[in-house]
């Protein structure tokens, strides 16, 4: 057995979204400092790989990029992407045990459909990677733990279809935290009902509470689900001094987590206390993972301190904890016709806020529902209040599809190319891996 | 006229140069007086006031640190939050004490006089009279190394004290204090060997500049060799590598390939710079600061043995099987199957057929299909390397777009092969690869070449951090600067701040040369959304080049 771990470090110093924007060149700037002062890359089981670029195909097996690939894409983007794969072939082939994209930009904030900037995220790093595995490597079934203190609701959307994709993410309670999502009714469509859990805590959660959560719920689902990869999305601002959120995790408390969870591979997202969280947290999350000891690692703002929360705070735990138990075990007992309706299709309408640039895209999602795969997906998508942005109708057969589904979403897509509904159509051809617009339809394929 | 000597484990090397000419080369056997006895078999009759400098590389630090010949040294480490103590490994006797600085230089807790001494004090009984001073970060601010010093200083002021950020001001703090106790366990021995030299040479009336190489191929005078003893390991291969360019074309791309006794070194020279390690030198388990250039070594050479397994099949044995039974030894080895196949003339062919005809009974195959097959298994395995190499360097990580999107993809179209069997060794590698071969007779005594017509090379890194108005720098020099632009510092001053205190350190160490801008970077340093200051880190340093090209490499010998 490889004991080894794994680590893509690419801290992208030649970019940032802006100058003081808080995913800058200064961000991993002091990990880099801390992880080469301890000489962690001496460790004979660490081994560093190099970042890579991801394929224009790797993006479109996962996204549907509006209103054009170059309009989302950036160099930067396909780096954190391709680095992200770079750790899954490594973990594939069984030179690493288990492995961290140590990267930027992070991804966990970009949708299904994404337009660019959302979060500091346009694309999903770790959508991407799953993809990548199912398609090159036959993988199936893929747990994604989110530990940001946001709610991850691009992975969310990505997979809400999708019965094989398990996500977990605990969060900062939507109404106090963007992205305003991530409630407890958040369950999945009803192909995939229960795959997806949400949980939600209020402000001033730390290792103690956040502990309980990991071993009462998070573990019980995964042992249940049984997954065959377990990944990350590897967040940072639980952290107590975190400037964008308000837990009180510690580097400590992130290390038992990383510990506890066993992930497979980790997937850096936010965390934007750049020199009083990120360098302990990562050092204490590679030691974690390359199983040695990380009880030296204490933030010097902690020092002798102890962050206990209150009373209330371990209560509200305990509940949500055995409400989402409860629906998981019970969630085959559901009556899904109740929750969707009985019609063939299921459809909801979105309103989505793409806080960076500013504008709001209108999106209708419709899921053909089947009792067999997670159904094929369409989207009729515009922004809203701009009379430029064309009408789009993006259609997704995901990647274990059952043939009904396959073909029903093969047929729409030509009878649209036909028509004049749409100005653009995409089709997301995964089990083909095959990505097409109206412009490569001539009329047969 | 200069003189390169090179002394190796077996044999010492040197060579003469005058106006890139080659005047006179020697080849003999290592001994404690090799060096002189070098110097005069190549200097004859020559008058000795034409000699300009005389470079020594020498594997005496290398021996010191692979054979743990240590003065006994103990190391007080401060190292703050952290990865666990229980994972440090030093050949040394360690205690641990309280106060720490981080990343930014900043004083998280100041140290406990009473733990200093008492700790010191154990490390005095168990017999160490050297103590290394280290603390984490100390590159980013030496305060907490310098007061500790002070107050072992007034406490104990017979012991012999190195700190830290003296020996490196590059991050990593294991490192660091690896080569601090290095430094400190073999210093009374290296500085012995220097006086030594100094000695002989000013005995004969010799007052020309006496140098020593080191391991990045960089040269250090003698007089200030101490400072970079440990700097010293390795630097044979360098030596080799700068010959080998001193023999190829101004131009060159290629895989130099150093065949010793019983390894082979490989390194790569790319549009005629030598390719660095992206690490410092590591020998065995102990990983050190010291830059180098980036060389592969494989246990393979004339001497490896050449032997049958359990299912009868040819094997290498990959120990020394003694010198080649050619040469009078006893067993076979790769230099007896050279021999065998005429390939070389080198030693007596009888003796070589007959070590190998034991295996040819035994295999029921003739000596020469036994020597090819043996000779192909090697020239394999050295392929194989020199695959690996290309892949290390490919693979060798990136931490900026650019580096990324603009990947070096230059290919050697050359090899050349140095060392005891280079001349047919050669031609059998560049056959089986396809590329063109360059071999002299002069690529024998290659590595006293470099050693010659080596000059100053350094690479080094200056940090200044405005908002806290500090300079620090890779080699140990700390400044704080009162009257510092605070948000923002043009580049082009931060440039020349850069550029002045690296001069001071050049002149510091009689360094005569123009120093380059390697790479600047700027990081903005933003709290609550405002700019407080900046970061600029500036990579600087003196490219590596030789004093010139070999011209009589055709005729000469
Ligand atoms: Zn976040
Ligand atoms: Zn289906």
């Amino acid at each position: 057995m490889n004991k080894s771990t794994g680590l893509v470090f690419f801290p992208a110093f030649d970019w940032s979204i802006s100058p003081t924007h808080p995913e800058r060149e200064e961000r991993l700037l002091y990990t880099r400092d801390q992880i080469m002062e301890e000489g962690l890359l001496d460790f004979p089981n660490i081994k560093e790989y190099k970042a890579q670029l991801a394929l224009k195909e790797d993006i479109l097996r996962t996204h549907f990029c509006l209103p054009a690939y170059e309009n989302v894409i950036t160099e930067a983007h396909l780096i954190a992407a391709g680095s992200a794969i770079a750790i899954g072939k490594a973990w594939h082939e069984k030179e690493i045990f288990n492995g961290f994209a140590l990267v930027r930009p992070p991804g966990h904030h970009a949708l299904h459909i994404t337009y660019g900037n959302r979060g500091f995220c346009n694309i999903n790093n770790e959508a991407i990677l799953v993809e990548f595995l199912r398609k090159k490597y036959e993988y199936r079934k893929i747990a994604i733990i989110d530990t940001d203190v946001h709610h991850g609701d691009g992975t969310q959307d990505i997979f809400y279809h999708d019965p094989d994709v398990l996500f977990v993410s605990f969060h900062q309670d939507g109404r106090t935290l963007f992205p305003g999502s991530g409630f407890i009714n958040e369950l999945g469509g009803p192909n995939a009902f229960g795959t997806t859990l949400n949980i939600p805590l209020p402000p001033g959660v730390g290792d103690n509470s956040l502990m309980y959560i990991i071993d009462k719920l998070i573990l019980p689902v995964l042992k249940d689900f049984e997954p065959e990869i377990i990944i990350n999305s590897a967040g940072q601002d639980n952290h107590f001094t975190d400037p964008l959120a308000n837990m009180n995790v510690t580097a400590q408390g992130y290390a038992r987590l990383t510990e506890k969870l066993n992930p497979d591979i980790l997937v850096l997202e936010g965390g934007y206390a750049v020199e009083t969280a990120l360098p302990y947290v990562n050092l204490a999350i590679i030691l974690a993972l390359a199983g040695k000891d990380f009880t030296g690692v204490i933030e010097p703002q902690l020092g002798n301190k102890k962050l206990i929360e209150s009373k209330d705070i371990m209560k509200y735990c305990e509940t949500i904890t055995s409400k989402l138990l409860s629906i998981w075990e019970k969630k085959k007992e559901i009556n899904l016709d109740e929750l969707f309706g009985k019609e063939k299709f299921y459809t909801r309408k979105k309103k989505i806020f793409y806080d960076t640039e500013y504008f709001t895209e209108e999106q209708e999602e419709t899921v053909r529902r089947c009792t067999d795969c997670g159904g094929f997906i369409k989207y009729i998508s515009y922004l809203k209040d701009n009379r430029k942005s064309p009408k789009s109708l993006c259609i997704s057969i995901p990647i274990y599809s059952c043939p009904d589904c396959q073909k029903a979403g093969e047929d729409l897509f030509y009878s649209e190319c036909n028509k004049d509904n749409f100005q653009q159509i995409f089709l997301q051809h995964k089990p083909k891996d095959l990505y097409l617009s109206k412009d490569d339809f001539h009329g047969e394929y | 006229m200069y003189l390169g000597i090179d002394v190796g484990g077996t044999f010492t090397d040197g060579v003469l140069v005058s106006e890139n000419k080659i005047i006179k080369t020697c080849k003999i056997p290592t001994s404690n007086n090799s060096i002189l006895e070098a110097f005069e078999k190549l200097m004859d009759d020559k008058p000795f006031k034409r000699l300009e400098k005389i470079v020594i590389s020498t594997t005496l630090m290398t021996n010191l640190i692979l054979e743990r010949k240590y003065d006994k040294t103990g190391l007080l480490l401060l190292p703050g939050p952290g990865i666990s103590y229980q994972d440090y490994n030093f050949p040394f006797q360690f205690a641990i004490a309280r106060g720490s600085i981080d990343f930014q230089g900043r004083i998280i807790e100041p140290v406990d006089e009473d733990e200093i001494i008492e700790n010191v004090g154990q490390l005095i009984r168990a017999g160490c009279l050297n103590i290394g001073i280290i603390s984490k970060f100390s590159s980013r601010n030496p305060a907490l190394e310098l007061e500790v010093e002070k107050i072992v200083k007034k406490q104990f002021p017979h012991l012999n004290i190195k700190l830290g950020h003296q020996v490196t001001g590059n991050l990593n703090f294991i490192r660091r204090a690896m080569g601090t106790g290095l430094f400190l366990a073999t210093h009374n021995t290296f500085y012995n060997f220097i006086l030594d030299i100094e000695n002989s040479f000013k005995q004969r009336n010799i007052n020309c500049p006496v140098y020593i190489l080191k391991a990045d191929g960089g040269i250090v005078p003698i007089k200030f060799v101490d400072k970079f003893a440990v700097d010293t390991i390795l630097s044979g291969p360098a030596a080799s590598c700068l010959g080998a360019k001193a023999l190829l074309e101004s131009d060159a791309s290629a895989i130099v390939v150093d065949i010793g006794g019983t390894t082979t070194d490989l390194s790569l020279i790319l549009n005629s710079i030598p390719l660095y390690a992206s690490r410092g030198v590591r020998i065995e388990d102990i990983y050190t600061h010291v830059r180098s250039l980036a060389v592969y070594s494989i246990p393979i050479g004339g001497d490896t043995g050449i032997d049958i397994d359990g299912n009868n099949c040819l094997i290498l044995t990959f120990q020394r099987a003694g010198l080649p039974a050619c040469l009078g030894g006893e067993k076979p080895t790769l230099t007896d199957c050279l021999r065998v196949l005429d390939l070389t003339d080198i030693g007596d062919k009888d003796k070589a057929y007959s070590v190998l005809e034991n295996i040819s009974i035994l295999l029921k195959k003739p000596v020469t299909e036994i020597a090819n097959t043996a000779l192909n298994m090697a020239t394999d395995l050295i392929i194989k390397a020199i695959e690996k190499v290309f892949k290390i360097w490919q693979e060798e990580p990136a931490y900026r777009i650019w580096q990324l999107l603009n990947p070096l993809s230059i290919k050697p179209n050359t090899l050349i092969c140095l060392g005891g069997p280079s001349g047919p060794m050669g031609r059998l590698l560049s056959e089986k690869m396809q590329i063109k071969n360059v071999h002299y007779p002069l690529c024998s005594v290659a590595n006293a070449i470099g050693a010659a017509l080596a000059i100053p090379t350094y690479e080094e890194k200056v940090r200044i951090n405005t908002e806290k108005g500090e300079i620090s720098s890779s080699w140990g020099y700390f400044v704080k600067m009162e009257n510092l632009q605070k948000q923002k510092l043009f580049p082009k001053i931060a440039e020349t701040k850069a550029l002045e205190v690296f001069n001071l350190f050049l002149k510091e160490n009689k360094v005569y040369a123009e120093p380059e801008i390697y790479q600047h970077e700027v990081f903005n340093m933003v709290r609550n959304w405002q700019t407080t200051g900046q970061i600029h880190e500036i990579t600087l340093g003196i490219k590596p080049k030789i004093l010139g090209f070999i011209e009589n490499k055709e005729c000469f010998g």
